[in-house]
């Protein structure tokens, strides 16, 4: 059994012996094991038990990859996400960018705006939503009454809906995410590149987005994976035809009372973020490295 | 005829309430190393930010060359900035870098490789164009800031504490190839720092601030010689300082006493008025130590003291010595001299008057 | 020392919770409205009768309870469930729920038999809603009397369909095709055709109950079809609507109480489920809920007769679906629905 050695104050050696070390992973590893990777293995051999079937096969990761119905509500829960990922992150930066730099008395408020809604949950939120963009919501009473349209903009129960949605659940921790990387910019290189002539413009342009473009990549990732697994915004703001993955699982599990189904589906999503995500975090790596840091 | 680069007409700037720099007047001629010199919170790079458009004036008025800088933003004054820390972009090439301020310009790019080219080889970086800023190391990157900051053919280089970050010796070797720079070039330089000793090496007049104010402008050798306050006294270079009550004055020797100690010496500095001299300040290599029995003619400031101390600085000895009035004055004695002496030994020390300079604050 | 007495008291408080529990029955079914009826109609006579209390478990749709049986294997904490009687089917056949017999709970024996069958031996039959045809009375010169009234020009843009993962969607291709020469089970094509083209006609599709009522609350729609004791609620609060039971028949809705295989208070759940078929119980769940029986002894007044499945020919009328096929061919169904109906309506 090996040990370490540690000296106490006194010259003393004090061993310590490695279960002894691992004693406090305990509590957590326990945490972990009970209520993530078990069921998450349960989730698993769950996909390979299709309703019916006696033995474990892929018959149900077959059913999953050959119905097109399916495979398009895969590809409109990326295109969903990566929408919401590329709005959240081109409207989260501004934001950001004031919030880092600007010294006016006016930051405290604007954070507490950018941050505030999501006090409100998210349910709250789309459904306000869904009372500005519907056929006869706020939106389209008003350019009705105006006269500026003669038919009510089709606003909700779509994927325009959906993506305004989502980004403005998303947004606040985008912003967050944006303003630790902002952070990390030295300011004196923004002065240097003013003083040597750059416009606030050029100076955004030619320092500030190189520079966090890991912070960027890192935003879109995080807006990314938090549109692909939201359930309540899609299921509200997207209407009956709007189907993405969370909403194809629910309905598995509670109507259809395929669980089997359900966690093909959930597998899938969780392997496609995965694999977004690996791809993400490569991508910053990379880009950290080629930028010299 | 060299022209007016710079001028600071009462130049103030507040946080709040705060007074940061406070009215302050300078007039820089073309062409002149200037140094501000201070303690920290003197307000001496709030004035560098104010004369590069970083922090806007509260009042007063900053002009270039005769042109008013208000409402002026940074990137339309020309001038150059050396920051502390660099600030080197690091996802650019040392080219890349150089050739920033003037690709701003929208000068085309045979025209910009070949002003980085002139620019390095002014700072000795030659062949340094692809490197990045990581792969260099302090004093490349001093020099590649610098090459930076002079490649647009500013009138006018800032520079904020550039030498701050380097070891002694890259210290007073940058210190000389900045001098050089600046006098190839003739451009005007406006150096921000804390160090004295760096501020006495390079510059044609030296500004000191102390607590938002100026108290003194003048060459090295002015200031060093002729401080008007015991702070400039004590912040350049070293000082025995001595709050002084003036007993009588004739024939332009005032008789001074060191407050409360009875010890009477004589002054021969000009002052205005005998009731204004409240200090004085001698210099430590004007505390000499008589050697033997030759005793000079004139009637001379000759003190009996005890060495308390001996602090060796490598050429000279800093040597303490107490008075019987329990005055403690500092000596400089060359350590080939002072070889042997030690503390406890009796010693005497004479104070040319000339060299005893009253002050009033 | 500290740790037995931790020990001492986890054990007494469980007692104690168990021991309050044993008089206690945890019933779980729907809230707002709903549950007021059902406290006013069954519950508090009950616990007079029995000298009980009952702990209203209001929280989760049919659904989700059904999941939660499901997911605890017949122990969801809770004694008395009402669902339906497709979920009856599963559950039983699953083995998640108490199977009940003429010796458990007595008052089976009164239900129609055709109608407890469809149920199968898990389920009792408690309540029958019919699918109707809600419409705005004030928006149609004529009242519509069978279900192709749904396809007339003057119900264009008019309509509102339920999403399939509203049971109701099914239902209704099984009547269209009922109504349009193929069955309820297997011949289900003319029922896919015709929904089809009713899509054209709708606004929409919506999943809650509550909000396709608020189409037809609104004028959103003029007609569309709906439960008829919730449309019988929607008429009673004044809106101007009514609803039929089309010429061409209906299809039921037939709910159900069930008790799941582990619950703690077996016997008094029975007992629950019998007093609920009691014929005093059905009868002021009829008057109530304004809903139909399954008992076809019930006396009720002239007006519940009218309108809502209460007697022996009533329930014979009904088109009696096939559960357990409408469960296998579920999945199918839903990808026909969303290929071949939910297209149609932009």
């Amino acid at each position: 059994m090996s040990s370490l050695a540690l000296h106490a104050e006194k010259g003393r050696p004090v061993r310590t012996s490695l279960i002894r070390q691992y004693i406090p992973l305990l509590p957590p590893g326990l945490i972990l094991l009970l209520f993530f990777a078990i069921p998450m293995g349960m989730m698993m051999g769950l996909s390979f038990q299709p309703k019916g079937a006696e033995a474990a096969s892929l018959a149900n990761y077959g059913r999953f990859f050959t119905d097109d119905f399916t495979l398009i509500g895969l590809g409109r829960t990326v295109l969903m996400s990566g929408l919401v990922a590329i709005c959240v992150t081109v409207m989260a930066y501004p934001v950001a960018y004031f919030l880092a730099r600007s010294r006016s008395p006016w930051r405290a408020v604007v954070f507490a705006l950018a941050i505030a809604p999501e006090l409100a949950g998210v349910v709250l939120r789309t459904y306000g939503w869904l009372i500005i963009l519907e056929d006869h919501g706020f939106i389209n009473n008003a350019l009705l009454w105006l006269g500026v349209i003669s038919e009510p903009l089709p606003l909700a129960k779509n994927m325009f809906g959906v993506v305004v949605g989502l980004t403005h659940v998303i947004l606040p921790f985008g912003v967050l995410s944006l303003l630790t990387s902002l952070q990390g910019v030295d300011p004196n290189l923004e002065k240097s590149a003013q003083i040597l002539g750059a416009s606030r413009l050029s100076v955004i342009r030619h320092i500030v987005l190189p520079l966090t473009v890991p912070g960027i990549v890192s935003s879109m990732l995080l807006a990314f994976t938090m549109s692909a697994s939201a359930y309540a915004t899609p299921a509200i703001l997207g209407g009956a035809g709007f189907k993405v993955l969370a909403t194809m699982v629910y309905e598995q599990v509670l109507f259809y009372v395929d669980w089997s189904f359900a966690a093909v589906m959930a597998n899938v999503l969780l392997v496609m973020m995965l694999i977004v995500a690996f791809i993400g975090s490569r991508l910053e790596m990379r880009l950290h490295k080629k930028l010299h840091f | 005829m060299t022209s007016t680069d710079i001028e600071l007409v009462k130049l103030s700037k507040n946080y709040g309430s705060t007074p940061i720099v406070r009215a302050i007047d300078l007039t820089v001629p073309q062409g002149e190393f200037v140094s501000i010199l201070g303690p920290s919170g003197c307000g001496k790079t709030t004035t560098l930010n104010m004369i590069a458009g970083f922090t806007a004036p509260t009042s007063g008025q900053i002009r270039v060359r005769g042109v008013d800088q208000n409402g002026v933003p940074p990137e339309k004054r020309r001038v150059g900035l050396v920051f502390q820390n660099y600030a080197l972009f690091p996802h650019m090439t040392v080219k890349q870098n150089v050739g920033f301020g003037l690709r701003m310009q929208g000068k085309n790019q045979a025209d910009i490789d070949a002003q980085v080219k002139k620019a390095l080889h002014s700072v000795h970086l030659d062949g340094f164009e692809d490197r990045y800023p990581k792969e260099l190391s302090g004093g490349q990157q001093q020099r590649t800031a610098l090459a930076r900051a002079i490649a647009p053919r500013p009138s006018l280089l800032l520079l904020d504490e550039p030498l701050s970050n380097l070891d002694l010796k890259l210290r007073e070797a940058m210190r000389i190839e900045l001098k050089d720079v600046q006098r190839e070039l003739g451009i005007t330089f406006v150096y921000v720092t804390h160090d004295q000793e760096e501020a006495m090496a390079m510059s044609d007049r030296i500004v000191v601030m102390q607590e938002s104010v100026i108290a003194q402008v003048g060459t090295p050798s002015e200031l060093y010689s002729t401080p008007r306050s015991t702070f400039v006294a004590d912040f350049i270079g070293k000082s025995n300082i001595f709050a002084v009550t003036p007993t009588r004055a004739e024939a332009g020797i005032h008789h001074i006493e060191i407050s409360g100690t009875g010890l009477e010496l004589l002054a021969a500095s000009p002052e205005p008025d005998q009731t204004e001299i409240a200090y004085c300040s001698i210099r430590p290599e004007a505390a000499r130590w008589i050697e033997g029995r030759s005793r000079p003619d004139r009637p001379l400031n000759i003190l009996p003291v005890e060495i308390n101390k001996i602090v060796n600085l490598g050429a000279y000895l800093e040597v303490w010595c107490r008075h019987q009035s329990d005055t403690v004055i500092k000596s400089l004695i060359s350590a080939a001299r002072g070889a042997h002496l030690k503390p406890g030994v009796n010693i005497e020390l004479t104070i040319e008057p000339a060299a005893i300079k009253l002050l009033s604050k | 020392m500290k740790l037995a007495f931790l020990a001492a008291s986890a054990v007494t408080l469980s007692s104690v919770v168990t021991l309050a529990h044993g008089q206690d029955l945890i019933v779980n079914s729907y809230g707002g409205p709903y549950e007021q009826i059902i406290q006013e109609a069954i519950i508090k006579p009950f616990e007079e009768q029995y000298g009980v209390r009952v702990i209203y478990d209001a929280v989760g749709s049919s659904q989700q309870d059904y999941a939660k049986i499901k997911a605890t294997n017949g122990r969801p904490g809770f004694d008395v469930v009402v669902m339906t009687a497709s979920q009856s089917l599963e559950g039983c056949r699953e083995g998640l729920l108490e199977p009940m017999s003429a010796e458990t709970v007595p008052n089976l024996a009164h239900l129609n038999p055709a109608i407890s069958a469809v149920a199968g031996p898990c389920g009792a039959v408690h309540e029958i809603q019919y699918l109707s045809l809600l419409y705005r009375t004030d928006k149609l010169a004529e009242a519509p009397t069978s279900w192709k009234d749904l396809f007339n020009e003057e119900l264009a843009d008019r309509i509102i369909l339920p999403t399939f993962a509203n049971i109701m969607a099914a239902y209704l291709t099984q009547v269209m095709s009922s109504v349009h020469g193929g069955d309820l089970n297997h011949n289900i094509d003319p029922g896919f055709e015709a929904m089809a083209r009713l899509a054209a006609q709708a606004v929409g599709f919506e999943q809650a109950s509550a909000i396709l009522e608020s189409y037809i609350a609104d004028g959103r729609v003029w007609a569309m079809p709906f439960w008829d004791g919730r449309a019988q609620l929607l008429v009673d609060s004044g809106a101007p609507v009514d609803y039929i039971l089309p010429e061409e028949g209906s299809v039921p809705l037939i709910a159900t109480l069930n008790v799941p295989a582990g619950a703690d208070n077996k016997e008094l759940a029975l007992q629950f489920v019998n007093f609920f078929l009691e014929k005093t119980s059905q009868e002021s769940w009829v008057q109530s809920y304004k809903v139909g029986s399954a008992r076809p002894d019930i006396e009720v007044t002239d007006e519940a007769r009218a309108r809502k499945i209460t007697t022996q020919a009533d329930l014979d009328a009904l088109l009696l679906p096939d559960l357990d096929a409408l469960s296998a061919n579920l999945a199918d169904w839903g990808m026909r629905w969303e290929r071949e109906v939910v297209p149609a309506a932009r």
